[in-house]
């Protein structure tokens, strides 16, 4: 069977009956969702993917990380119905940021999904034979493992694994937090003060809680933050931990130095952590869709995301507010918009540079929320938090306050909530989190634009000479050239020629009704089509032939696309 | 036709000749020039790379420094880095006659005295790929370095460059008439073009392009040339997005990567000379329209709930200076550990500075000045405009990002013949595709008689008629070699006057008072004696280099009875400019203290003294 002939297959729905589903070669990876898989894990499931479905699962690394890890990709799709980096393709990732775990996780059960399920579920079938997925579950790989193995918070280590003077002193790193008490976690301080020279006082209800003091009133607690003593003997405690290099905040689109955005890089892609990806994207830009998942807050995120940036073009927009609406449904809870309103301004970050630079409709998925408003009054109060933590988890979240007696402030307290709550959501809830979001990759999956020859127009204009009119279908939303590739440059146009004749005319027919056509007026042998196909529309192409009666092959050839080819009788 | 298919044959990949130009050395010559002064004089002068360009060729570096008290990455370094334009050759000669006058001046005393305590970080050849356009036949003015990129997004590659129609060895102009052209010729000069004024009634006469057919058929002319990316363009300062040639990011390309690499490994930065083709002191930098480097006059509006909960009005523009009155004591300043203007300005989302500071504006005017006195005494022409640095390009990146005082040179202009005209909005060469100017026709001829090619009829391949001339594309940029070995001397010594002028640093002044009970007061004074401050204003807002630190440092045993012993400065004026401190110190009698004032890029000093 030739390529084409399978093509024409896939596209008539022939090849979906044979589809069988896949026999994993020994016992394939089998993990559970309800729990937060340290690096070796999620790196042996990765393996695991790949040895027992061998062609259709490819690990790949794509250079070394800052502190010599790897930038671990893993590309699926089916082999036999075309080349990975000839297909559209989605691409995810996850755990950008270190402390932002469960990223990992969503991506491995999305591919444990679809593999799981093709053969058994036709959309999930589709997805393999007609199109690609590429996965690189710990972007930030080395300071996730440092999550794991050394003493953490839920929002820290988050950075890139590079060492960097924060508090500008000609010492790196000297002054972070420190595990006080031993006992794995770094939680927080605080120390009890005479009244009056505090901002807080004890909760009446729950003496594990502080409450900031109204303005008439006396305090007698102080809030001294994570654990930590003043390292350097300067004065000031915890002021230059591990990092501080955002890994979301360094790509190359509308990146903004330190001055102007906290965590940014000397200079875009400055580390190989963001330009192993960057410079991979560049040699795949089959890729239409790209998720990055972040948490956490529940929010669907597009660029631009800083508000001084360019908008975004209003045809890309309507596409990335119908799949980010969409998401909407299928995450309850979560908000769709741009970072800069719903969050803030951000520089150089990941949605803006895989558009910009990739020109791949792209969102940064933020992950899980807040816990449990018992009270429904769309707050979640430290109340409810803590009693989400003592009679749903029966008190795994929270490590009580201790007395400690610190170098600098004396006698306090250590005591706290634990790194691995609050950011990620609890076992228990994890599975769900894992599945609705997985379920928002294959949506983006299916809007991969699809591309079906419909019937052609063929007039005979007088002996040897026909004009031919080619509608080319788009049955998905996304277009195959997005807005931003012709703004910005980023790749060629789509491409249709049609062989077997002389082409003398080509165009692009604007009104096939009126006869209107846009020609183009050189070598229209290679009909440059300029926008492409959008989403869900029909894009008829006009060519004059001088040809024989028999038959001439249409060729629609799009990089974001794919390659489609349609034989066209003459009479 | 049969010169029709003698032209067809001959394209700028790969290159016919190469030809010598008298005063100006090739790569391939630069490269030997360099080797050699490094080998001649290996006890003070390295060689080393600081990366390669696209096309694998080495970007040299030389470092300048006679062995002295302080080891050369630790002192005060100016930065000179010429051509990464690609076609500014006249800007590597100016670099490379600089080294020349550290060797042959190497035991006159101003010299000796700035070779002991500064380095100087030499780049002659920033664009290796580009830089031999110059020697090439034809002539190519171009920045790109090697690679491919498709320019015009056809899926094609390099399909359609400049041509050599009329094989003069030199890629000039071509001009077409088409009753839709925008051209006419000047009345007052035939040779020039001018643009058509519909307002007058004027019909335009002619198509102007670059000299080349329409290798691909497609209508366009030259529109995709062979080669990759321009580095002079990959910088992360006013990057263009839009535009392919500026590359897929900025510091994607290994020139522009490699040359920050360096600067940033090398914060004894504290000036850098970048020879290109626009000049700083002929003609302030102004940036982009907007926000200048000063922080406190920046306008942004304060998010609501900070607004409310701190008397502003969501949604108005205040100041910076505003905002700051009203948030300085506030509970978010606690929460932040203290509030400045710049960090605020970071919260706030007042964006990046735009234009220079207007502080540091002042030290271009005032080098301005001396650079045009030396331009006056040496004869050469003063009142030329000086263009401005590229958006994107490597001195804005010097100036707005690394934070560093940059200057750019052109090392050399066509001489302005009267009096001077307000000067032009873009750089001056900042294309080939333009008609010279009147002074240019007057360089013409008077000095440079071969510089203008004589319009001349070709027949393209298609059958189409054209005529082939114009100015040299080289012409306005690149002066014969005895006013080039003016210019360049002239460059090198205001490169020795500039460097004369960094900030450099002492402790000036230690009082230690005896308050009894073991108890001193110890007072500490650090001095400016440079000219100019330890930092830009801009440094000052962006922390790209690290402070001032004036430090106590005392014996074990000893304890502050006060604060933190080391106090910071940002910025040290020059001329005196002063950081103090004051400390009290529980000591024992006859301890040892030590007093240091140390800076990256100003030098640093220490005094013992002995607690009495």
């Amino acid at each position: 069977m030739n390529l084409k002939s399978l093509l024409s297959l896939i596209l008539s729905g022939a090849l979906m009956a044979q589809t069988v589903p896949l026999v994993p070669v020994g016992t394939a990876p089998d993990p559970n969702f309800d729990r937060l898989y340290p690096n070796a894990q999620i790196l042996e499931m990765m393996r695991g993917y790949a040895k027992s479905y061998p062609d259709w699962v490819k690990m790949e690394s794509l250079g070394k990380t800052s502190a010599g890890g790897d930038t671990w990709l893993l590309t699926i799709t089916n082999p036999k119905t075309g080349a990975a980096d000839t297909k559209p393709a989605v691409y995810i990732d996850g755990s950008t940021h270190a402390n932002e775990i469960q990223g990992a996780e969503v991506t491995m059960y999305t591919v444990n999904f679809i593999l799981k399920n093709y053969g058994k579920l036709a959309r999930v079938t589709e997805f393999l034979d007609r199109a690609t997925l590429y996965v690189i579950p710990m972007m930030n790989i080395d300071s996730r493992n440092r999550w794991f193995t050394q003493p953490a918070t839920p929002n820290f280590p988050r950075t890139l694994p590079v060492s960097i003077d924060d508090d500008r002193d000609g010492l790196l790193d000297e002054d972070g937090y420190d595990d006080l008490d031993g006992d794995g976690e770094i939680t927080m301080m605080r120390k009890k003060v005479p009244l009056g020279q505090g901002r807080f006082k004890l909760d009446p209800k729950d003496p594990r809680l502080l409450i900031p003091v109204q303005a008439n009133e006396l305090g007698d607690y102080l809030m001294l933050g994570p654990e930590g003593i003043d390292n350097d003997g300067d004065g000031l405690v915890n002021e230059d931990p591990y990092g501080y290099i955002d890994p979301n905040r360094t790509w190359g689109e509308g990146w903004m130095p330190r001055y102007v955005q906290a965590g940014a890089s000397e200079y875009p892609l400055q580390y190989p952590e963001e330009r192993n990806i960057a410079e991979w994207q560049r040699t795949h830009l089959n890729v239409n869709t790209v998720l990055s998942f972040h948490n956490f807050g529940r929010y669907i995120l597009r660029g631009p995301g800083a508000k001084s940036q360019r908008a975004m073009n209003g045809a890309d927009l309507r596409v990335h507010d119908f799949l980010g609406k969409e998401g909407e449904k299928l995450l309850p809870g979560y908000r769709y918009g741009n970072s800069f309103e719903l969050l803030y301004d951000s520089y150089g970050d990941t949605t803006d540079h895989s558009y910009g630079r990739q020109g791949a409709f792209s969102f940064v998925v933020e992950l899980n929320g807040a816990q449990q408003d018992f009270n429904g009054d769309k707050n979640i109060s430290q109340e409810e938090t803590m009693k989400f933590n003592d009679e749903l988890t029966q008190g795994r979240m929270f490590v009580d306050w201790k007395p400690y007696r610190h170098p600098q402030y004396g006698d306090i307290e250590i005591g706290g909530y634990k790194h691995d709550t609050g950011r990620s959501p609890e076992g228990f809830l994890s599975v769900e989190e894992c599945h609705r979001n997985a379920m928002f990759v294959l949506l983006n999956a299916y809007h991969l634009p699809l591309l079906k020859v419909q019937a052609p127009e063929v007039v005979k204009l007088k002996d040897g000479l026909y004009r031919v009119h080619v509608p080319v279908l788009n049955e998905r939303i996304v277009p195959t050239v997005a807005a931003i590739v012709q703004q910005n440059k980023l790749h060629r146009q789509d491409i249709a020629t049609l062989t077997g004749g002389k082409v003398i005319a080509s165009g692009i027919v604007q009104d096939p009704y009126l006869n209107k056509v846009q020609l183009q007026p050189i070598r229209p042998e290679r009909l440059l089509v300029n926008g492409g196909i959008g989403g869900f529309s029909t894009q008829t192409l006009m060519f004059v032939v001088e040809a024989r009666p028999g038959t001439l092959t249409f060729t629609y050839d799009s990089i974001k696309a794919g390659k489609i080819i349609k034989e066209i009788e003459l009479p | 036709m049969r010169m029709i298919s003698a032209i067809a044959a001959l394209t700028l990949v790969p290159v016919a000749w190469t030809q010598a130009v008298p005063g100006y050395l090739s790569f391939a010559a630069g490269e030997r020039k360099l080797v050699e002064l490094a080998r001649q004089n290996s006890s003070w002068i390295q060689l080393t790379a600081m990366g390669n360009s696209a096309g694998g060729k080495a970007l040299h570096l030389l470092t300048i420094a006679v062995p002295g008290k302080v080891t050369p990455g630790a002192r005060p370094a100016v930065f000179v880095g010429a051509n990464i334009v690609g076609f500014h050759n006249a800007g590597t000669q100016a670099a490379v006659t600089f080294i020349e006058k550290l060797v042959a001046g190497k035991d006159e005393a101003s010299v000796k005295k700035l070779l002991e305590t500064r380095t100087f970080y030499i780049a002659p050849m920033l664009n290796p790929d580009a830089h031999d356009g110059l020697f090439q036949s034809p002539k190519y003015r171009r920045s790109m370095n090697a690679g491919k990129l498709d320019r015009d997004l056809d899926g094609l590659v390099g399909e359609d460059g400049p041509n050599d129609l009329n094989n003069d060895g030199k890629i000039t102009m071509m001009r077409m008439e088409d009753p839709a052209g925008e051209w006419m010729a000047d009345e007052k000069d035939s040779r020039l073009l001018r643009r058509a004024d519909p307002l007058k009634g004027e019909k335009g006469k002619y198509k102007l392009m670059a000299e080349g057919f329409d290798d691909d058929k497609d209508g366009l002319y030259n529109e995709d040339p062979p080669g990759g990316y321009r580095p002079d363009r990959n910088f992360a300062h006013a990057w263009n997005e839009s535009d392919p040639e500026s590359g897929p990011w900025p510091s994607a390309q290994p020139e522009s990567k490699a040359i920050m690499d360096f600067l940033i490994a090398h914060r004894n930065v504290a000036m850098a000379v970048v020879f290109g083709p626009a000049n700083n002191l002929l003609e302030m930098p102004r940036g982009a329209a907007g926000r200048s480097g000063g922080v406190g006059s920046l306008r942004v509006t304060v998010p609501r709930q900070l607004a409310i909960s701190s008397g502003l009005v969501p949604g108005k523009e205040y100041s910076i200076d505003e905002v700051f009155e009203v948030l300085k004591d506030s509970p978010m300043a606690r929460a932040q550990g203290g509030l400045t203007k710049e960090s605020l300005a970071q919260i706030l989302g007042g964006g990046p500075a735009t234009a220079p500071d207007a502080e540091d504006l002042k030290f271009y005017r005032n080098f301005a000045d001396e650079y045009k006195k030396l331009l006056d005494k040496a004869g050469l022409d003063n009142k030329r405009s000086g263009g401005q640095s590229a958006a994107g390009g490597l001195q804005n990146w010097l100036y707005y990002q690394y934070s560093t005082l940059a200057i750019e040179l052109d090392v050399w202009g066509i001489p302005k013949k009267a009096a001077a005209k307000p000067a032009a909005p873009a750089a001056a060469v900042s294309s080939s595709r333009t008609t010279p100017d009147e002074d240019t026709i007057t360089y013409l001829d008077a000095m440079a008689k071969d510089g203008f090619v004589a319009w001349t009829p070709v027949t393209l391949p298609d059958g189409l008629k054209a005529e082939v001339g114009g100015v040299d594309p080289f012409l306005a940029i690149t002066p014969n070699e005895t006013e080039l070995n003016r210019a360049t001397e002239l460059h090198a010594e205001t490169i020795l006057f500039l460097a004369s002028k960094l900030a450099e640093v002492a402790v000036a002044d230690v009082q230690v008072k005896s308050l009894g009970s073991g108890i001193y007061e110890i007072g500490a004074t650090a001095i400016n004696n440079g000219f100019l401050p330890t930092a830009t204003r801009l440094q000052v807002r962006s922390h790209s280099f690290l402070p001032a630190r004036l430090t106590l440092n005392f014996p074990a045993g000893a304890r502050l009875v006060q604060g933190n012993n080391r106090i910071v400065g940002e910025r040290i004026a020059g001329s005196g400019g002063t950081l103090k401190a004051t400390w009290l110190l529980n000591a024992t009698s006859g301890s040892t203290v030590t007093i240091s004032i140390v800076t990256p890029n100003a030098g640093s000093d220490r005094r013992e003294v002995v607690l009495q």
